[in-house]
């Protein structure tokens, strides 16, 4: 029985064809070896029966996730005598590149385009007889959901008959790179066509080289040595250039078949995409985001004014006066009533800390970046950054947990598991333990320098220095080959009002759920120790490295805090500040330390279990101690110059 | 759903099969890109309702 593959993107409508095409009976059954599900069916047309396959999303024969490589595995191992590749028709652009490398894999080829509806909502108008000339295949348009277009595409698939292939043409390396792998070098037959066998073979794609490397051992080397040569003549790794090169056949064949009434809004949208990944102007954008939406909102409005309102107005005048005279009369013995109310109590100081202090500040902090993540702008930003994290052994795929990192370093540590190589986690472990401020910490070192900008611009300047220095020297230190990193840019847009509350309502509940019972932890745990003699203990060890660094010994006081969560250390910094009890340059001082220092026990218990015993305890005492020896010597240069911030 | 960084588009099944080896899943309530390991929190049930009304 001839088989009928059903390929696309996730949300395509692709399940919706199959059950078009096969009625209600169908298989579910895992890929072997695999957890990736595939559904089978049979279908007739006209008396002749199909195995028709329902295959994993795809966007490339580049493959990165299972699904995407059970794809490419069933399409290679099952021969189907026809694949229907479906496409959502308002994203042609981005997905006729799978379009052209299944032409180029020369696989019998229908391209369904469906969501035909949502398209023309959009006035969006595809030539489908044009596209068809310059595919060279047929196109059918379909709404799959409603059915429509679903006969035609029967008919096409009954009276389809195989066609040779067109082929769209690389620049000239390329070019010629792949004619030579393909007719000159692979000599044994292969599924499919060895042009596309020989683009992946120039991307590295590690399975197909496995692959040639069993099937025809003895070309490899001269494989591995075109590779190298062309490599030469680029400073983007070959799976960037070849995956750019087709983009832009894709996009050239679409600007002759489709039609847009929003054409200006695009081209609009474009320029400005462009613009916020090049080097120069992207910098200044970024630097304007990151003035007006952390420094101006989070730092001056949330940290300022909202923290003062809430914490001096409502805790200071109603909740704790009232709550105090609460405790007093129901409690009346004093060491109970301290771990309630008082200096450590968890009225006066958990609860004040996590609704007063930290919950408007990463409630605004959660506002912008939901705003920044809902343009698409975050993509973008690890575009712009790629070349610098280079520099430092990380790839712009870092991007995303040190901005996550941003929001809590705990989770942002996890995630490094995506980064490719092992070089990478280790290098992004310490650089996200070492030098990444979370949110709420953030906002509050925002807050307390907010009207400092001379020491705000000291304290983020030595923590660049630093996050460049320390990467710089960790990659150096671990050689290893350059990651490769590009990643599909989505369209630049406008937020959404809705879109935007409900991340930041979300994100807010989630955050709040976490550090809410650990600040009350937190104060107990003070409690606990204050009654027992513990306190007072760690804070007279822990005076020496703060006299170390220059600061009064209260200071000690919110480093314990600090070894608890960060934020609740710098929300102890944000207190002694507002006493008078620290000079500005001590709070400089005491903040950068702060920063760099060990976000939290959470953090400490995390980069053990991703790094290992060895190297997550080696990660945490160095960057321990490297915290203090910043401290010191920044107070060293700010008192041998007398330098008044 | 989408990735707000990459643009991958999933169900909430592929994001809970990406985390099976995260000792914290249990309980997590973090949505996870299977393509680029983003994440971000889950949207309560009650504006799952609200979104369909």
């Amino acid at each position: 029985m001839e088989k009928i593959a059903i390929v696309g993107s996730p949300n395509v409508g692709k399940s919706v064809i199959f059950n078009n095409l096969t009625g209600a009976y169908a298989t579910v059954s895992n890929y072997p070896g695999t957890t990736v599900e595939v559904t089978r069916g049979k279908c007739a047309i006209h008396q002749k029966e199909y195995e028709v396959i329902d295959t994993p999303g795809m966007y490339s024969f580049l493959t990165i996730t299972e699904e995407e490589k059970v794809t490419r595995t069933i399409l290679l191992n099952e021969n189907p005598a026809l694949v229907l590749h479906v496409i959502d028709t308002k994203n042609i652009e981005r997905m006729l590149p799978l379009t052209l490398q299944l032409i180029e894999a020369d696989v019998p080829l229908i391209l369904v385009l469906n969501i035909m509806d949502e398209a023309e909502r959009l006035g969006i108008k595809i030539d489908v007889k044009q596209l068809e000339n310059e595919l060279g295949i047929p196109v059918i348009s379909t709404i799959s959901v409603t059915g429509k277009g679903m006969n035609l595409l029967r008919e096409t698939i009954y009276n389809y008959v195989p066609v040779l292939n067109k082929k769209f043409i690389y620049n000239d390396k390329i070019e010629e790179a792949v004619e030579t792998i393909s007719s000159k070098i692979l000599k044994a037959q292969y599924p499919i066509s060895k042009r596309l066998f020989s683009t992946l073979i120039l991307q590295e794609d590690i399975d197909i080289h496995s692959f040639i490397k069993e099937r025809e051992p003895t070309v490899y080397n001269s494989i591995q040595k075109l590779i190298k040569e062309i490599k030469k003549g680029y400073a983007n790794p070959l799976s960037y250039i070849i995956a750019m090169q087709r983009q832009k056949i894709a996009s050239d064949i679409v600007s002759k078949v489709k039609s847009s009434p929003v054409r200006f809004a695009k081209d609009f949208a474009d320029k400005l995409s462009k613009i916020t990944m090049n080097p120069w102007a992207g910098s200044l954008i970024l630097f304007i985001v990151l003035y007006y939406g952390l420094y101006k909102f989070v730092g001056q409005f949330a940290a300022g004014t909202l923290v003062d309102f809430l914490e001096n107005k409502i805790f200071g005048e109603y909740i704790i006066p009232v709550l105090s005279k609460f405790i007093e009369n129901i409690i009346p013995w004093k060491i109970l009533q301290d771990l309630f109310i008082h200096e450590y109590g968890i009225i006066n100081l958990g609860l004040r800390y996590a609704v007063a202090l930290i919950l408007p500040i990463v409630g605004t902090f959660f506002l912008v970046f939901a705003i920044i993540e809902d343009t698409g702008y975050l993509p973008r930003l690890a575009m712009l950054i790629d070349r610098i994290f280079k520099k430092i052994g990380l790839s712009g795929r870092a991007v995303i947990p040190m901005v996550l990192g941003l929001g809590c370093d705990t989770m942002a540590t996890m995630v490094t598991r995506t980064l490719s190589t092992k070089r990478e986690r280790i290098i992004a472990t310490i650089l996200l333990t070492l030098a990444i401020p979370c949110s709420a910490q953030l906002g509050v070192i925002l807050g307390l320098l907010g009207n400092k900008p001379n020491a705000l611009f000291v304290w983020l300047g030595v923590l660049c220095f630093i996050f460049l220095l320390v990467g710089f020297l960790a990659a150096k230190l671990m050689p290893g080959e350059k990651p490769l990193f590009f990643m599909e840019i989505p369209p630049l847009r406008l937020p959404k009002i809705s879109n935007v509350l409900v991340k930041t309502y979300t994100r807010m509940k989630w955050y709040f759920k976490e550090i809410f019972p650990l600040f009350i932890l937190a104060s107990v745990a003070i409690w606990f120790g204050q009654i027992t003699g513990i306190f007072d203990l760690i804070l007279n060890v822990l005076k020496y490295p703060v006299h170390f660094i220059g600061l009064p010994d209260k200071t000690a006081v919110a480093y314990l805090f600090g070894f608890f969560r960060r934020d609740y250390g710098a929300a102890g910094l944000y207190d002694m500040s507002k006493e008078g009890l620290l000079t500005t340059n001590q709070l400089v001082v005491a903040i950068v330390t702060m920063t760099l220092f060990l976000p939290c026990i959470a953090q400490f218990l995390i980069n053990i279990k991703e790094r290992g015993l060895k190297t997550g305890v080696a990660i945490s005492t160095f960057v321990f101690f490297f915290a203090f020896i910043v401290g010191y010597l920044l107070n060293l240069v700010i008192n041998v110059f007398n330098i008044r911030l | 759903m989408k990735c707000a960084l990459c643009g991958y588009e999933f169900s909430e099944k592929e994001s809970v099969s990406t985390c099976k080896n995260c000792p914290l899943h249990k309980g997590c309530e973090l949505i996870k890109c299977p393509n680029c390991g983003y994440e971000w929190p889950k949207e309560p049930e009650w504006i799952k309702k609200l979104g369909r009304t």
